[in-house]
């Protein structure tokens, strides 16, 4: 059943990666990525981490897709149609895409990964206490890392989306393009 | 031994000097600059002293030799855990000598150059670089290895080179330095490969190991051969090969007469007492080794030496330039050095040659620095370097005439003046050891006695020319010194060299030897009455005879046409059977394959322009082609 | 946590502070007021540097996800250096461009914050903490290379930058569950231990490591270089040419010389490969450039292939010679980038041809640019000459002969065009050359101690010395 289960998700991931790229519409695009990262959420579901499912979902899924539907509507045409990109380009990414692809399943094939045993329990509780935990095991410093990390892009984004306040008018960037 | 930190100011301090008034050598009053200068060689000067005092006033260790002290060694490259390179101070008898003669006769020409080159353009560069050759020079006195002698060998050639082309604006003084700096590069490149060859084989570079009597450090090189000679003597020979450029030993001197296009005083300093000497230095810091390692390498800088001394002695009497005959002077002494060197043994009375080298490099340093000044101040006064503009001038210039007299005495070798003390020794180390080279040697005192007398008698003697303006005596800064270095040519001899320096650091008793002291004093009389005879009054002798000799004279006067020789041979091989090939294969082989890739790079980017085209997309595409590929390469091919 | 392990982490400790400071400057000073931010920040970090060489200390944190000891204490001090001169010399230009559009502050929390990626990446104790410093330490700079925000070169470099780099970190991250797939942990101790060098293992090895050459601009992982460098404001470029790729170099030699002893045969081909193609493509590519910026740009990305050939021998020399060059290698291309910010920030001049003649009225910037320029080529006695030698004096030792006279050949073509520049300033004359350009004070402070750097380090030993016996223990 389980099996099933993650080949119908498998197939799910791929056909809707596969349109997410190949659409030549961006809102099209948008869609199938909800999709993608949905049926993802269905795989935390599979083996049991339940916690990082429901995060999948509402993070990903529910925020990030809806945000990035959010810019295309504000920035873009929705009836913008990107032009087809010549034969050559496609041949090019095509073999790339088929070579990768062979090489790693080849290279996976012949390798073992190895098992890691999945921890008894992934409830909100033991979450917590390992993301806060600053010893042996726990995630304390990445967890504060990352918040750093969203902290500097944050600042990146604002300061390349601010207005200029006062403007010399006789600054050299006023007749740049 | 403690207490000789301060001997690294000796070295720092030039070094200083020349920076504050290297940089500030067009913000500051010219002046200034030379009072920097001057204050900053004095107080080296006062330095160098007191380390001779110490040094030589200290109690004798027990085993009797003067110890070698190195109160300052800083880690500098690393080769390999046992191959280091120092910077450091080394201390023993003949490198404080050395101090002791670059610091006097630097201050000396220091003081001079105030009088000397006080109107110069320049003025305030001028000074800077005699620091920067003061600070280079120190540095190779006092080197504690072989890399650091070589590292300053290269900064003196460099200083040197700045000096001798001061004046920038006249294209003979570029000419003579670039010739200089040519010429030794390419003895230096001898001596490099000589460097690496000794050490590569002691696998140290330091002095200290090199010059252990056992010999310990030198063991392997001694026993590989290469070519009938043991790899040692190669590399000993190549590294006299470095000095022999320096020094100006035959055939590598003929940058030496050239380099006279420079300021008078810088000839004192350079190309009388310091720079030249460095190679006699070099040959005598690594005289144990050169006498370890059998004979060879010592017959040859012994021979050479010989003939240098004979050849430039022969050229000097011919020379209308009164720089020049003082040139080939040099050249003839410091062949007498060198020839006092190669005949030298090791221990007791047998290293008498080393001994009576360094005292003569001592007593030379001081009455031809005297020289040169001397001739400054003559040149200074007549405004002309030719020997026919001059003379009478005894009765314009009386201090430059009594100091020169003396300076023309002392290396003629008449007693009691210093240079018959040192010349006697060379002699008696001679003698004692090959009978020709003796002749030679006895030859050549006659023949310094002649020229020197010659120069000395066309000057303040002889007929007086028209001058365009009465000469008069040069300023006390100019006459000073003059007068310091009369003294020292004076009383020099009577120093008991032997008690100070020998090639094993015991104490040596000099015994002077009476028939080789009169013999020698006999010649060089009959130098000075033959030139008196020729040359006091203005006679056509002197024309007679150089035209029955005829040929001899020409060539001799032509420098024996080693230049000539020189650019023949550089003419027809170098550029006809060397570079005309090398400029075919530069134009046909270089550019065409530089031409092919430059086509070939236009059209391979035309065809990839797209990966440089800036699309974003395409970066992306050379970036997994680069992922797949070293997969590929690595993981397919290479199988890791 | 006690006092001795906050003295563990004073570095990113210290630097939060000075973030902290500078961001509550940034609210609390009124927009007339705001310029008063640059010295600053300037000085606050400037501290934060001078404290950061104190003490070293050895240790671990947060159960091994964060260690230290004398060598990343060193690096880390070697990151500020470089950052200081990069700060100091944007002076002049933040206060100029950036204080009237009252953007002054963000800059340096910008490239503050990349930098305390970087200390987290070098200190990481495990993959996930390399990774999460990779990221900190690129987002920002993709910010800062669009900071010209009007300028449509540089919008256009930090679009082509974040897209570039987000692709690297992608394949990085693949590369980073490759390995936790075979060894099943994240913990660089343990890495090694689990390893059975199977090829799944090189597989994430050279996705982890496409990721780290492209900061370190490996051909072919390059292709951003030149562009981004160009458009981008020049002090970013110096900061992405410098720190950014110093920081991937010794997290490099960390990871490789210290956890990856069963790959050790598989990265060193690796790196055979690329630096051989790095250095020559780079240099004959640096050859065609008019543009200073595109030139600098591809010796940087020579100068890279250089910095590999130190990884050619695990041993102490190994690491010494690549942390030395590295340390020679902030000051020339600090000195370097130094020159043509101020030209270009004065007139706007960033060719070749606009540099003939600089000599005659500008005297002094041409002759720092002719110092950095020989260290970078390596011409003795100045640092750069070291630095080549003894990387050289690595792969020799290691015997790769053929690497050692491909390296030496890219030397010389490299010296061929640095004398481009050399003879276009001090050769050429110029009918009208650039005006005299009086640099700010900041800038010149930056510009001397960067030669105080190239000069100082070419005849004090002492240094590499002190390097090398630090890397006894990595």
């Amino acid at each position: 059943m389980e099996k099933i289960i993650f080949y119908i998700l498998s197939a799910v991931i791929l056909s809707l990666s596969l349109m997410s790229v190949l659409s030549r519409k961006l809102l099209r695009s948008a869609v199938y990525l909800f999709g993608v990262l949905t049926a993802i959420a269905g795989f935390y579901f599979l083996i049991g981490y339940h916690f990082l499912g429901a995060v999948q979902l509402t993070v990903y899924a529910g925020g990030i897709v809806v945000l990035i539907i959010f810019s295309i509507l504000l920035t873009h045409d929705i009836d913008h149609q990107m032009p087809t990109p010549d034969w050559s380009r496609v041949a090019v990414a095509g073999a790339l895409c088929v070579a990768g692809a062979v090489m790693f399943v080849q290279l996976l094939q012949g390798s073992l990964f190895s098992r890691v045993e999945a921890p008894e329990q992934s409830d909100l509780n033991t979450v917590g206490n390992t993301l806060l935990n600053p010893g042996g095991g726990g995630y304390l410093l990445p967890f504060e890392v990352v918040s750093i990390l969203l902290l500097a892009v944050m600042i990146g984004a604002i300061v390349i989306a601010k207005q200029r306040h006062s403007v010399d008018d006789s600054s050299p960037e006023k007749q740049a393009p | 031994m403690e207490g000789y930190a301060y001997t690294i100011w000796i070295i720092l301090l030039p070094f200083l000097v020349f920076l504050v008034t290297g940089v500030l050598s067009l913000r500051i009053r010219p002046q200034l600059a030379g009072w920097i200068g001057t204050a900053g060689i004095l107080v080296t000067l006062v330095l160098s002293l007191l380390t001779a005092w110490n040094y030589f006033s200290a109690a004798l260790p027990a085993d009797g030799g003067w110890p070698t002290v190195i109160p300052v060694n800083y880690t500098w490259l690393r080769f390999s855990d046992t191959l280091v390179v120092h910077m450091g101070v080394l201390l023993d008898p003949i490198s404080i000598m050395m101090l002791l003669v670059v610091s006097i006769v630097s201050s000396m020409v220091h003081i001079y150059s105030l009088g000397y080159m006080k109107d110069e353009p320049g003025f305030a560069r001028y000074f800077a670089f005699l620091s920067l050759f003061s600070f280079s020079m120190y540095g190779l006195v006092l080197a504690t290895n072989l890399f650091q002698i070589y590292f300053f060998w290269e900064l003196v050639g460099v200083s040197s080179y700045l000096l001798i082309g001061f004046y920038y604006d006249r294209p003979s003084a570029v000419a003579a330095a670039k010739k200089a700096f040519i010429v030794t590069r390419f003895a230096d490149f001898g001596f490099l490969v000589g460097i690496l060859l000794l050490s590569w084989y002691s696998g140290t570079f330091d002095f200290l190991a090199l010059n252990n009597p056992d010999g310990a450090a030198i063991a392997g090189a001694a026993s590989a051969t290469f070519m009938g000679a043991s790899v040692l003597t190669w590399a000993l020979v190549l590294i006299f090969m470095g000095g022999a450029g320096k020094s100006a030993m035959f055939p590598l001197h003929i940058w030496l007469p050239d380099a006279m296009e420079g300021p008078t005083p810088v000839s004192a300093l350079i190309h009388a007492a310091t720079m030249v000497v460095a190679g006699v230095y070099l040959v005598a810091r690594l005289f144990p080794v050169y006498h370890m390692s059998g004979g060879a390498a010592l017959e040859v800088v012994a021979w050479t030496g010989a003939i240098t001394a004979l050849f430039a002695a022969l050229i000097a009497i011919t020379q209308e330039d009164i720089k020049r005959v003082l040139a080939y002077s040099t050249m003839s002494q410091i062949g007498y050095m060198m020839l006092s060197l190669g005949v030298s043994g090791y221990g007791g009375e047998e290293g008498l040659g080393y001994t009576a080298s360094m005292f003569h490099l001592f007593t030379h340093a001081m009455f031809k620095a005297l020289l040169f000044l001397g001739a400054g101040a003559v040149i200074h006064a007549v405004h002309s370097n030719v020997m026919g503009d001059m003379g009478g001038l005894r009765k314009y210039l009386p201090i430059t005439h009594a100091a020169f007299l003396v300076a023309c005495l002392a290396i003629a070798g008449i007693p009691p003046l210093s240079g018959f003390f040192s010349k006697d020794e060379i002699l008696a180390a001679a003698l004692h050891h090959n009978p020709a080279i003796y002749g030679i040697a006895l030859l050549v005192a006659g023949l310094t006695a002649l020229y020197m007398f010659r120069l000395y008698f066309r000057v303040f003697w002889g007929e007086e020319k028209a001058y365009a303006h009465k000469p008069h005596e040069a300023p006390l800064v100019m006459w000073g010194p003059l007068m310091v270095l009369a003294a020292l040519s004076v009383v020099g001899g009577f120093i008991p060299f032997g008690h100070y320096v020998s090639s094993d650091r015991q104490v040596m008793a000099m015994h002077p030897e009476m028939s080789i002291a009169v013999t020698a004093s006999v010649v060089s009389i009959a130098g000075i009455l033959l030139a008196m005879w020729l040359y006091r009054r203005p006679s056509a002798l002197p024309a007679q005879i150089a035209g029955s000799l005829g040929s001899l004279y020409q060539s001799a006067k032509n420098k024996f046409y080693i230049d000539e020789i020189y650019m023949g041979v550089t003419k027809k091989i170098l550029f006809a059977g060397i570079a005309t090939p090398v400029a075919w294969f530069d134009r046909h082989i270089v550019d065409g394959t530089m031409n092919a890739i430059a086509n070939l790079t236009a059209r391979i980017s035309s065809v990839i322009k797209g990966l440089q085209s800036g699309h974003v997309q395409q970066y992306a595409v050379g970036f997994v082609v680069g992922v797949l590929g070293l997969v590929v390469i690595f993981i397919y091919w290479l199988k890791f | 946590m006690n006092w001795d392990d906050l003295l563990l982490m004073r570095h990113e400790l210290q630097l939060l502070a000075v973030i902290l400071i500078v961001t509550c400057a940034e609210i609390y000073l009124s927009g007339r007021d705001k310029s008063r931010i640059i010295p600053l920040s300037l000085a606050l970090f400037g501290i934060h540097m001078a404290a950061g060489w104190l003490w070293p200390v050895e240790g671990e944190l947060f159960g091994g996800m964060y260690r230290t000891n004398g060598l990343i204490h060193l690096m880390k001090s070697i990151l500020d250096v470089g950052v200081f001169i990069v700060i100091l010399q944007a002076g002049g230009w933040a206060r100029k461009q950036l204080a009237p559009e009252n953007r002054v502050s963000e800059f340096f929390l910008l490239i503050w914050s990349s930098l305390l990626g970087m200390y987290y990446m070098v200190s990481a104790g495990d993959l996930l903490m390399v990774f999460l410093g990779l990221e900190l330490s690129t987002l920002p700079v993709a910010a800062l290379a669009a900071y010209e925000v009007l300028k449509m070169r540089s919008a256009e470099a930090g679009i082509k930058f974040i897209l570039t780099a987000g692709l690297a970190s992608a394949v990085t991250l693949m590369g980073i569950s490759l390995l936790y797939g075979s060894t099943g942990t994240f913990v660089l101790a343990d890495l090694g231990k689990q390893m059975q060098g199977n090829s799944l293992e090189a597989l994430g090895f050279i996705f982890f490591f496409a990721g780290v050459a492209f900061k370190i601009s490996l051909v072919p992982f390059h292709f951003w270089t030149p562009d981004v460098y160009e458009g981008a404001p020049v002090s970013v470029a110096a900061y992405l040419s410098v720190i950014s790729k110093g920081a991937a170099v010794f997290i490099l030699m960390i990871l490789l010389m210290g956890f990856a002893p069963l790959l050790t045969d598989l990265w060193v081909n690796v790196l055979y490969l690329l630096a051989i193609l790095t250095m020559t493509i780079g240099n004959l590519f640096a050859l065609r450039q008019r543009n200073l910026k595109r030139l600098l740009a591809y010796s940087a990305v020579a100068q890279a292939g250089f910095i590999m050939l130190g990884f050619m021998s695990s041993q102490q020399d190994g690491k010494a010679s690549i942390i030395y060059f590295m340390l020679v290698y902030l000051f020339s291309n600090l000195a370097a980038f130094g020159v043509v910010q101020t030209i270009e920030m004065h007139t706007g001049k960033e060719d070749i041809g606009d540099y003939e003649g600089l000599y005659r009225t500008n005297p002094r910037l041409s002759l720092v640019m002719l110092l950095a320029l020989f260290s970078l080529a390596g011409i003795p006695p100045l640092a750069g000459f070291f630095g080549k030698f003894f990387l050289f004096m690595t792969v020799a030792s290691a015997g790769y002969y053929l690497l050692l006279t491909i390296a030496v050949i890219n030397t010389v073509i490299s010296l061929y065009y640095y004398l481009l520049i050399v003879r276009a300033m001090f050769l050429r004359k110029s009918d009208n050359p650039l005006p005299l350009v009086t640099s700010d004070g900041w800038m010149r402070a930056g510009l001397v101690i960067c030669v105080a750097g190239i000069v100082a380090l070419g005849v004090a030993s002492g240094v590499y010395d002190a390097i090398y016996a630090l890397c006894a223990h990595l």
